[in-house]
């Protein structure tokens, strides 16, 4: 699993991350940094109109931060795949997983429309 | 905003009522004038002429009283029921299409209560059309008149649920729509001026959507929200911003992924 990086303009600060095989994706009621279902993590970043965001991908111990991350938990992965997509259903970044689930962590700067996402994955 | 929606709401409440009493008037006029031609009644019967003691009643050739209409019966009104009966109903055919293909004759009281649904029903589906210019509601098959009522009825609920939630999810300018500007395009990137502008009309008025002051974002900028959103407008229609929060924002962006609970 390779690191890769991207620095995109977010329609409506909200980004994706789920396997391309499931579509079981969270209400977002507005409030709050993120929003999830058991297989899908949607993540608030910088509206569009304000700036790129920087959009980061890869080995959790390889990107991540010492800081506790927004979102710890397993998703399923059964095509060993995981995207990260936006509103418009673009697929802006994806990555390669050895297993059917992956560890995912999300870290941000904090706050709701952060400047940087970071999918760190085990 | 909410004093005129009740407001409307009483008016058109009481329009209805008055609709619905002046239809049971003529129903009921209609009924004795059916009874009265049953009963033999000859509408080129002529009347005893005014200034005798007994004008204005019917009487046959050789100037004797004949049978009198029933009491509450029609006389000349009878030419105004027939106008008003050939304006009624879909296209002021008198008939009222229904869900399975056919035409129904609907009485008049009938006919008030079907035009007062169907006027609803397609106000609200017009108001619906303008943020999703695709929907339309579920389709009913009906086989009568009081069904095609029922269908005009809940049509009209559909709609008025589906319009409160694309308000909710920020489709089409808001609650709080106290101004905008035009757009130049869907082009996100927007000038200094448009900035200042979308700024100064949520510092002032708030999103469109919620009615919040505080933008949410971290630069502090109101988000310059394009009605209809970009994504439900592929027919290029003029659009126009509106200052968003970043709460709306997100919300808006569930919805139009199709992720929002949208129905």
């Amino acid at each position: 699993m390779t690191v890769r990086s991207i620095h995109w303009p977010v329609l409506n600060s909200l980004l994706w991350i789920r396997d391309p095989t499931i579509e079981d994706l969270p209400e977002i009621d507005g409030v709050g940094a993120f929003w999830s279902t058991p297989s899908c993590v949607a993540v608030g970043c910088v509206p569009d109109c304000d700036g790129d965001t920087e959009i980061t991908i890869g080995p959790a111990e390889a990107v991540g931060l010492e800081s506790t991350p927004l979102f710890d938990r397993i998703l399923p992965t059964p095509s060993r795949r995981l995207i990260v997509e936006t509103v418009m259903k673009e697929t802006i970044l994806q990555a390669s997983v050895r297993s059917a689930e992956t560890r995912v962590r999300i870290w941000t700067d904090g706050h709701p429309a952060s400047a940087f996402v970071i999918f760190g994955l085990n | 905003m909410l004093s005129t929606d009740a407001g409307r709401a009483a008016s058109r409440e009481l329009r209805r009522v008055g609709w619905l009493l002046h239809a049971h008037v003529v129903e009921t006029k209609l009924y004795a004038l059916r009874d009265a031609v049953k009963h033999n009644f000859d509408p080129n019967q002529p009347r005893v002429p005014a200034g005798d003691p007994d004008g204005g009643q019917w009487t046959d050739e050789g100037g004797g009283t004949g049978g009198r209409l029933p009491s509450g019966s029609l006389g000349d009104e009878s030419e105004r029921i027939r106008l008003a009966q050939a304006r009624r109903g879909r296209g002021g055919s008198g008939y009222i299409q229904l869900g399975n293909g056919q035409f129904a004759e609907p009485t008049p009281a009938q006919a008030a209560r079907y035009e007062f649904a169907r006027d609803r029903a397609d106000t609200l589906i017009g108001r619906v059309r303008e943020r999703d210019p695709q929907w339309h509601p579920t389709p009913s098959f009906t086989e009568t008149v009081e069904g095609e009522i029922l269908a005009a009825q809940a049509e009209a609920r559909e709609a008025e649920a589906y319009l409160r939630q694309l308000i909710f999810y920020g489709q089409g300018p808001g609650r709080n729509d106290k101004g905008s500007i035009p757009a130049r395009g869907p082009s996100r990137s927007f000038t200094k001026q448009e900035r200042d502008e979308i700024n100064k009309l949520g510092r002032d008025h708030g999103c469109h959507t919620c009615g919040s002051r505080d933008p949410g974002t971290p630069s502090g900028n109101f988000i310059a929200d394009h009605q209809l959103p970009n994504a439900v407008n592929p027919e290029g229609r003029p659009q126009r911003l509106y200052p968003q929060c970043l709460p709306c924002s997100f919300r808006q962006g569930g919805w139009l992924s199709g992720r929002g609970s949208k129905k």
